[in-house]
């Protein structure tokens, strides 16, 4: 029930990259996909994101997560931007009550394209980087240490608080509240169930605050070690260094087509 | 209670202190509870502002931005990217709730009607400027996409569509967020609250 992150455990070359190198990844290729004027070229980043899937071993999950994002959106931007872009000269089909236009299906092609590359390289890191070593790369690229520890915090209290939910909720039916029935019983039902367990959160809120404070959370002026340690292998570097130069690549190209063409 | 008159630096530090710091994953825990207990209810609402209004009301508004930014990016972690450019409709919401506290109007029922409706209308135009800039009109995830088409064949207009489905969908489900909240944080107990920074807000009574 509980699921704190989308972190699948796998040895893979991919799991194994510095978490840093990722997030380069994201912005590199997203940015590249927004930037260049042919939609074609984000569907290439597509397949070649496709392929690391592969490598990560995470085909099947990887592509039941892009079709499961790409079919709803079509339809929907086929059916918005298709009929009814304000921008439709050409028409492809005419269906009587509205038609499609070749514009509105480009602009619909473009944004789905941009919106794979992002939520794609996303999904991937998500799905390989262990929470924990990514917190611990952004505090060494120089986040802060609170920061870090916020981001943790929420991901490990969330589940603590949906286990005392489900033990609040018994309580409550114990008692006799309806959680089932009409709108307005499932409604009424919501204070009860609510109410304890924001209650309850707030003095564990409360103790968390002192014990850390006990650690000595709030000492400024010196240097915090981690726990999770992180290496940046050659390799990584090498990846890096040519993700910005695809991104710097790009980014030229698509302005000597954008304006001097 | 007689304060000093703080800069813009000085506030914004003294509501980040360790106790905030604990408060905001246990508010961005609230947030995501509320939206799972109103699956489990099977109502047909998000209902995942509770913790970033009580966040607003205990600790400040920039605490309760940053609530609003986290529980959007640990709902991107756990289910869908979708959720990403939408932070920013939370940290709006975070902060104009926040400020609008501070301002006093918690303190009786009209300034909580119109904190709703100025926040309603914030996260209208916001998440609606989204939809139509980063997602060219529907997500496709949501119910509220079905609507948009639908009123999208009706009037032949992307823009008023978009604002039209979104502001029926927000003023309901952020009414009654607002409505508990408001309830929890009469019943938080005094003691409670005293170790906040603005506390003295929205304790009407006695």
């Amino acid at each position: 029930m509980a699921k704190t992150s989308n972190y699948i455990p796998q040895d893979s070359p991919i799991d194994r990259m510095h978490p840093m190198v990722k997030i380069y990844a994201i912005f590199c290729l997203g940015l590249s996909a927004l930037l260049f004027p042919y939609f074609l070229f984000s569907y290439a980043i597509v397949i070649v994101l496709f392929i690391v899937a592969g490598i990560a071993k995470l085909l099947k999950r990887f592509s039941k997560f892009i079709i499961g994002f790409t079919i709803p959106i079509t339809i929907m931007l086929m059916f918005i931007q298709g009929l009814y872009s304000p921008k439709n000269e050409t028409i492809l089909m005419d269906f009587g009550f509205a038609r499609l236009g070749l514009e509105g299906v480009v602009i619909a092609l473009n944004i789905i394209g941009t919106l794979l590359v992002f939520l794609g390289t996303f999904y991937l890191m998500t799905t390989t980087t262990y929470t924990g070593k990514l917190v611990a790369a952004l505090v060494q690229s120089g986040m802060s240490v609170k920061v870090g520890y916020l981001i943790l915090a929420s991901l490990n209290v969330v589940p603590q608080m949906q286990r005392r939910m489900s033990i609040i909720k018994e309580a409550q039916v114990a008692r006799g509240v309806e959680t089932e029935g009409g709108l307005l019983a499932r409604f009424k039902a919501f204070i009860p169930l609510l109410g304890p367990v924001v209650m309850s959160s707030l003095t564990d809120a409360q103790e968390r605050g002192m014990t850390l404070e006990t650690r000595g959370f709030a000492v400024t002026g010196i240097k915090p070690t981690t726990y999770v340690q992180v290496n940046e292998s050659p390799s990584d570097k090498l990846i890096k260094a040519i993700l910005i130069l695809f991104f710097l690549a790009s980014a030229g190209s698509s302005l000597v087509l954008r304006f001097v063409l | 209670m007689a304060k000093q008159k703080m800069s813009f630096t000085q506030g914004l530090k003294a509501q980040f202190s360790t106790k905030s710091l604990v408060l905001i994953p246990i508010a961005v825990g609230i947030n995501l509870i509320g939206g799972t207990l109103a699956a489990t209810l099977k109502l047909p609402l998000f209902l995942d502002m509770i913790g970033t209004i009580l966040s607003a009301a205990l600790a400040g508004p920039w605490v309760a931005a940053l609530v609003g930014l986290l529980t959007n990016l640990f709902l991107a972690l756990v289910s869908n990217p979708v959720y990403v450019p939408y932070s920013l409709v939370s940290i709006a919401c975070g902060l104009l709730t926040g400020y609008m506290i501070r301002a006093g109007l918690f303190k009786k029922i009209p300034g909580l009607i119109v904190t709703w409706l100025s926040v309603t209308l914030v996260s209208v135009i916001v998440s609606s400027t989204i939809t139509i800039f980063v997602f060219g009109g529907a997500t496709g995830a949501t119910g509220s996409s079905v609507l948009t088409a639908g009123l999208i064949a009706a009037t032949q207009d992307i823009v008023k569509s978009v604002f039209a489905s979104s502001f029926i969908e927000n003023l309901i489900d952020r009414g009654i967020a607002f409505a508990i909240a408001y309830i929890l944080l009469k019943r938080i107990p005094k003691r409670f609250l005293s170790q906040y920074t603005i506390q003295s807000n929205f304790d009407d009574e006695d």
